[in-house]
């Protein structure tokens, strides 16, 4: 090689080097995957539990006693291992359940008659471990116990579908690394809309339940639908924060989004609450803004997920007697009102204590929204006024104020620093997922609340990328035949129009949050 | 309770009360809080020493630690006073909180409020006060003078004495001990069970493991529901009533008082019930009584199975 060409190689290298160094990357996962979730467990450490709602900012009013019992009551319910029926679990009713998410954790069965034939998961927190218990979907130990050490990883692909040699086919959409998807399926065979969840997992083979032995459920034929196109994956929301989230009232939604009006014309963005039919106010939890509150959150999670029943949701979404049990009542975690019942609780669990979904809904409300970085990078704080500045928080609202006056004074007017204006907006064919909810159409999604996607593994509804980067451009999409452009093009557009520096500084706060 | 030379050896940070001031932006109080940083990837060793005053320790979030002293009356609360005698020291994820002796604050009615991470091991002392622990992983040890001792939601194991005071337990993963002079003792969901011994008060167990109930003397009463493993209960001249599932044996006695077994229609098990003075009664429509004798009762129930012995030498035994 001559001298010349050595210089054109070495010229080419540092600029490409120089490429390298200017351009924008996510920096993952805040204090590394290792660090948070499954990643401690596999060394041996817990997950963290939920924090709790912290003092009031301004008044310093805290949960009262009564309330951070029912906020731990409801950790245990969200952390207990679910079976078939009251007396196949292979652990004693109350006893500790060993190999679980956390070894050390009392898990204890209550009034449940537990897992529906279908199903998604069989405990809460196998879908709510990221960066803790409570957060969103991440990897966990299959079996914490094995003394051989095991990688954390997603749940749906060893654990969940062959627990007690349960005889389900791993759908290809579940990876070993990859997010913890539910499938919606978009249409019937008929060629009418479906729109609702299909569970993954049926209790066909369990081991551990004498009273099923002629289940013989077949999981839908998910490849078929994949091929076809028909399939709409969601992953797990995290369950931090959503107390202060229900405690915003209507009316500030409408405020802060009234006030940004101006600006969004500008940019193309509209925006409009999904509300409820029942009565009429608006609904926010969920993809797609689709649930009223947290109350029917759990209520509806737990019948849909889990396939339990209860007051809220009192049917079963199968209800093949042959793989439901003789003996399990319907609906299954109620309220106790009975004194002597005929399966003779009264003499095994005496106790008349709340039902888990009501428990849940109470950790849930008094659980804290994800804590920032205490500590943001100058690059991060940078990026804070960036993200405002191209029209990523006319959407990304940062912060709405709970109700003046609610039940809990620790819950009352105080700032929720959600980074959502917990509007539905269309986000074109590129993240369409052709579902429709209440008032949310088929490219329709909530603003996902930004708080705590720092440590958040999967983005979007379907999971599809790790890569925060990613995430921001696939904001973007064109208008097409059967969808509205997004509403986000213009800022995406702004956005890819910075410098690299920007983009990173853009980068480096959303992984602060 | 930690030693004063302990503490002088340690390299620590001590911070006195009169280093704080108020909770938050444009509020006066005189309520002291403040807060430490605690590594989240390491347990909390957490060890107390109160002479008076109202002691909550509770999970609140890893990573930090807060702590926070109100007085009834904040009025009364004299911080300088209270900084020459309360102690704060920290090393690591060691915190060490105490009252140097001698210095009580009777009259004062302080409440020490103590905001830990999950991960947290609790070693409590408190001379005269009610003691409250909640949601940590423990394991955690209590010990009052006088005073209630009420422990929640830990999932290791719990040793607790007073020597006068009434404890409460809920919701345990790991064995209890519980030991107080005088006062009751109630215990709901520990499926390691329970080691329960009052002097003088009454004793309650609902879904409990393999457990013993002691009362040791006077007319506590003990009663047990949802019983999970072997339980052993004595009283003296206290009624003793049992109404559960024998997954294991029961070994049932006291001096003077009744006993009563309420056993669900189902059930199998071996009934050995004995009284000296008094009368036994198997009052069950499914049951046929064998024998004559009006104090001994030895047969099987549905079978038999578990192993259900009663003991009482001038009170009556009840078989429901």
């Amino acid at each position: 090689m001559g001298r010349l060409q050595k210089d054109i190689a070495v010229t080419a290298m540092l600029i490409l080097l120089s490429g390298w160094s200017l351009a924008q990357r996510d920096p993952g996962v805040r204090g590394g995957i290792q660090n948070t979730g499954g990643g401690l467990q596999q060394q041996g450490i817990p997950i963290p539990h939920p924090p709790l709602i912290s003092p009031h900012p301004v008044t310093g009013a805290t949960v009262n006693h009564n309330e951070r019992a029912s906020f731990l009551e409801g950790i245990l319910r969200a952390g207990q291992l679910e079976a078939t029926c009251d007396t196949c679990n292979d652990v004693t009713d109350g006893s500790p359940v060993p190999g679980e998410l956390d070894p050390q954790f009392p898990q204890i069965r209550t009034n449940s008659n537990g897992t529906g034939a279908r199903h998604n998961a069989d405990q809460c927190f196998v879908c709510h471990a990221q960066p803790q218990l409570g957060g969103s979907g991440g990897f966990i130990v299959p079996n914490p116990a094995d003394p051989v050490p095991q990688h954390a990883e997603n749940p749906q692909f060893r654990l969940v579908p062959h627990r007690f040699d349960r005889q389900n086919i791993v759908p290809s959409f579940e990876k070993q690394y990859g997010p913890i998807r539910e499938v919606r399926f978009k249409y019937k065979p008929d060629g009418t809309r479906d729109g609702g969840v299909h569970q993954l997992w049926t209790v066909r083979g369990s081991t551990n339940d004498p009273t099923i032995p002629n289940c013989a459920l077949t999981q839908p034929d998910f490849e078929a639908e994949l091929r076809a196109g028909n399939l709409a994956f969601r992953i797990p929301l995290q369950m931090t924060g959503l107390g202060l989230i229900e405690s915003i009232q209507d009316r500030e939604i409408l405020a802060q989004h009234d006030a940004t009006a101006a600006l969004r014309e500008l940019l193309g963005i509209g925006g409009h609450p999904n509300r409820s039919g029942n009565d009429g106010t608006i609904t926010r939890f969920g993809w797609k803004a689709q649930n009223k509150s947290i109350t029917m959150f759990a209520g509806e999670a737990y019948n849909v997920e889990m396939g339990i029943t209860n007051e809220l949701f009192p049917t079963a979404t199968e209800e093949d007697p042959d793989c439901n049990g003789p003996n399990k009542p319907l609906p299954n975690d109620v309220v106790r009102t009975d004194r002597d019942d005929h399966d003779n609780k009264a003499f095994d669990n005496p106790l008349h204590i709340l039902p888990d979904w009501m428990q849940f809904q109470v950790m849930m409300r008094f659980t804290d929204g994800p804590a920032p970085d205490p500590n943001p990078s100058k690059s991060a704080q940078h990026g804070r006024t960036i993200f405002a500045d191209i029209g990523c928080s006319l959407c990304h609202t940062p912060q709405m104020q709970t109700a003046p006056v609610m039940l809990s004074p620790v819950l009352q007017d105080r700032p929720v620093n959600l980074f959502s204006d917990l509007m539905v907006h269309h986000m074109g064919a590129r993240l369409a997922d052709d579902i429709i909810q209440g008032q949310a159409g088929p490219d329709e999604f909530r603003t996902t609340p930004l708080w705590g996607v720092g440590q958040r593994i999967f983005f979007f509804h379907d999971g599809r990328t790790a890569d925060l980067l990613k995430a921001i451009r696939d904001h973007f999409s064109p208008a097409t035949a059967k969808y509205p452009a997004s509403e986000a093009n213009a800022v995406v557009h702004r956005f890819n129009k910075m410098s690299p520096e920007e983009k990173q500084a853009i980068l480096d706060f959303l992984r602060s949050l | 309770m930690i030693s004063e030379l302990k503490l002088r050896q340690s390299a620590t940070l001590v911070l006195f009360l009169a280093s704080s001031a108020g909770v938050g932006a444009g509020q006066v109080s005189r309520e002291f809080y403040r807060t430490f940083a605690v590594s989240p990837s390491e347990s909390l060793s957490l060890q107390v020493g109160l002479l008076d005053g109202d002691l909550r320790i509770g999970y609140a979030r890893d990573g930090e630690i807060a702590v926070a002293v109100a007085a009834q009356d904040p009025t009364r609360l004299d911080l300088e006073t209270l900084a020459s005698r309360l102690v704060i020291a920290q090393t690591g994820n060691n915190l060490e909180i105490w009252e140097r002796p001698g210095t009580g604050s009777q009259n004062l009615n302080l409440t020490y409020t103590i905001d830990v991470p999950y991960r947290t091991e609790v070693h409590a002392s408190v001379r005269r006060g009610k003691q409250t622990i909640t949601g940590i992983m423990g394991p955690v040890s209590a010990e009052t003078g006088i005073g209630d001792i009420e422990v929640s939601y830990i999932s290791l194991r719990v040793a607790v004495t007073a020597r006068t005071g009434n404890l409460n337990f809920e919701v345990v993963g790991g064995r209890i001990e519980a030991r107080t002079g005088q006062g009751t003792i109630s215990c709901q969901r520990a499926p390691q069970g329970i080691s329960a011994e009052t002097e003088d008060g009454d004793i309650s167990l609902m879904i409990v493991g393999p457990s013993t109930a002691t009362v040791k003397r006077g007319a506590g009463r003990i009663d047990a529901g949802g019983l999970r493993g072997t339980f052993v209960a004595s009283t003296d001249a206290g009624h003793l009533h049992v109404k559960a599932v024998p997954h294991e044996d029961w070994h049932l006695s006291s001096m003077s008082g009744t006993i009563r077994v309420e056993l669900p229609p189902t059930a199998r098990c071996d009934v050995d019930a004995g009284t000296t003075s008094g009368d036994v009664f198997i009052n069950r429509k499914d049951v046929e009584r064998i024998g004559e004798d009006v104090r001994h009762v030895c047969q099987k129930i549905n079978g038999g199975g578990k192993r259900i012995e009663v003991r009482t030498l001038s009170g009556n035994v009840i078989v429901t």
